[in-house]
């Protein structure tokens, strides 16, 4: 799993949060598309875009995967063992990559914690 | 001395334009095919040049207003009249209609937009526009905006155009009709980004979501509704055949896009 792989260009001409604004994540949050994303299916790829700020964001499909299963519905845990699942894997091996993309879409504003 | 104004819609802004009579005659030749289209309704917009092409208040560049002949400096302000008011998504890129239907090629000024929409012209395709995709917001249909084409000395010779009139100003604007014909305009077939690089001539397929990224991008107006804006450029790319052109030599690059854009 490559979610380093997603891509971003803000239309702004590319002002958009750090990475260093990125926080770790527990495995006990339920992460959600928070407010104002629009989110397009594109060939496996997914498409964000954040009107508010005027940034768009390309999932590769791994991170695609993240991004579908974070529907408020499981926590992390839970997101992270189905995609062991799915890639025939285990959880350990693929934790650290998938906590790095949800981190990375709450600091960027597309996703949001909720806990409960 | 002013004279009978010029009228005509761009980018579906009617124009009304009234200036000095050797300019307008001058623009009414040379952009002959830019304001083909008449202008229906009444409410007309009203854009003044003076003799050196400017509008006041310009804003264009001062250098570009000091150094450029009348005739570009107006070339300069008439695009950028039509695209502060048109109602269409408008997205800075080169535009031409292929076999399939209609070609963009996104980019920034200087990339070397131009001068591949002028080789592409020269191999058989139809102009539609160096500089705007123009997108009806509701239809997506392609509005052309066949300005005349700015192309400096080095890409003039690359061409094969001898320059008409030798210009201390860096760029000479050409007649469409000198590299081919006018396109007939038709839904998006293929989104081309594209680099000027040294390294190899190279065009692969590239995604569509790179594609969505890039013509907002590059677009000019989208903040006007960036969410319809959003939902269009999709449909858009949803429908087309996305390519990632790395070339140096942009008659070489139109010549190899012209082959692989000929198949489904």
């Amino acid at each position: 799993m490559c979610p380093q792989d997603t891509h971003s260009t803000a239309s702004d001409g590319g002002h958009r949060p750090s990475e260093s604004s990125e926080m770790p994540v527990s495995g006990d949050i339920y992460p959600t598309a928070a407010d104002l994303v629009s989110a397009e299916d594109l060939d496996g790829e997914v498409c964000l875009y954040r009107s508010d700020i005027d940034e768009v964001l390309v999932l590769n499909t791994t991170a695609a995967d993240v991004w579908r299963l974070s529907d408020g519905e499981q926590d992390l845990e839970t997101i992270t063992s189905m995609l062991a699942r799915a890639y025939d894997t285990d959880t350990t091996s693929i934790r650290a990559d998938v906590h790095h993309v949800v981190a990375s879409l709450i600091g960027r504003g597309f996703l949001t914690a909720a806990g409960r | 001395m002013s004279t009978a104004p010029l009228l005509a819609t761009l980018l579906d802004v009617p124009i009304r334009i009234r200036g000095d009579e050797s300019l307008t005659t001058a623009m009414a030749t040379s952009f002959s095919a830019l304001l083909a289209r008449p202008v229906s309704g009444h409410d007309v917009c009203e854009l003044n040049l003076d003799a050196s092409g400017q509008r006041s208040p310009s804003e264009l560049s001062n250098q570009l207003v000091t150094d450029a002949p009348p005739l570009q400096v107006a070339l300069a302000e008439l695009t950028g009249f039509a695209l502060a008011n048109s109602p269409l998504l408008c997205v800075h890129a080169g535009v031409v209609a292929g076999p399939h239907g209609t070609i963009v090629i996104p980019g920034e000024s200087g990339h070397g937009k131009t001068t591949l929409t002028a080789a592409l012209v020269q191999a058989g395709a139809g102009y539609l526009s160096d500089e705007v995709l123009a997108l009806d917001r509701s239809s997506a249909a392609v509005i052309p905006f066949p300005r005349p084409l700015a192309l400096d000395g080095r890409s003039l010779k690359l061409l094969g155009l001898a320059e008409p009139v030798a210009s201390s100003f860096g760029e000479t604007l050409i007649d469409p009709a000198r590299l081919g014909s006018l396109g007939i305009p038709a839904p998006v077939s293929d989104i081309v980004l594209s680099r000027r690089s040294d390294v190899a001539q190279s065009l692969q397929p590239s995604t569509r979501g790179q594609a969505v990224r890039e013509l907002l991008k590059h677009s000019f107006n989208h903040y006007s509704d960036p969410q319809s804006s959003f939902e269009l450029v999709v449909r858009v790319a949803r429908s087309a055949r996305v390519w990632f052109l790395d070339f140096h030599n942009a008659v070489d690059a139109a010549t190899e896009l012209t082959i692989a854009l000929r198949d489904r």
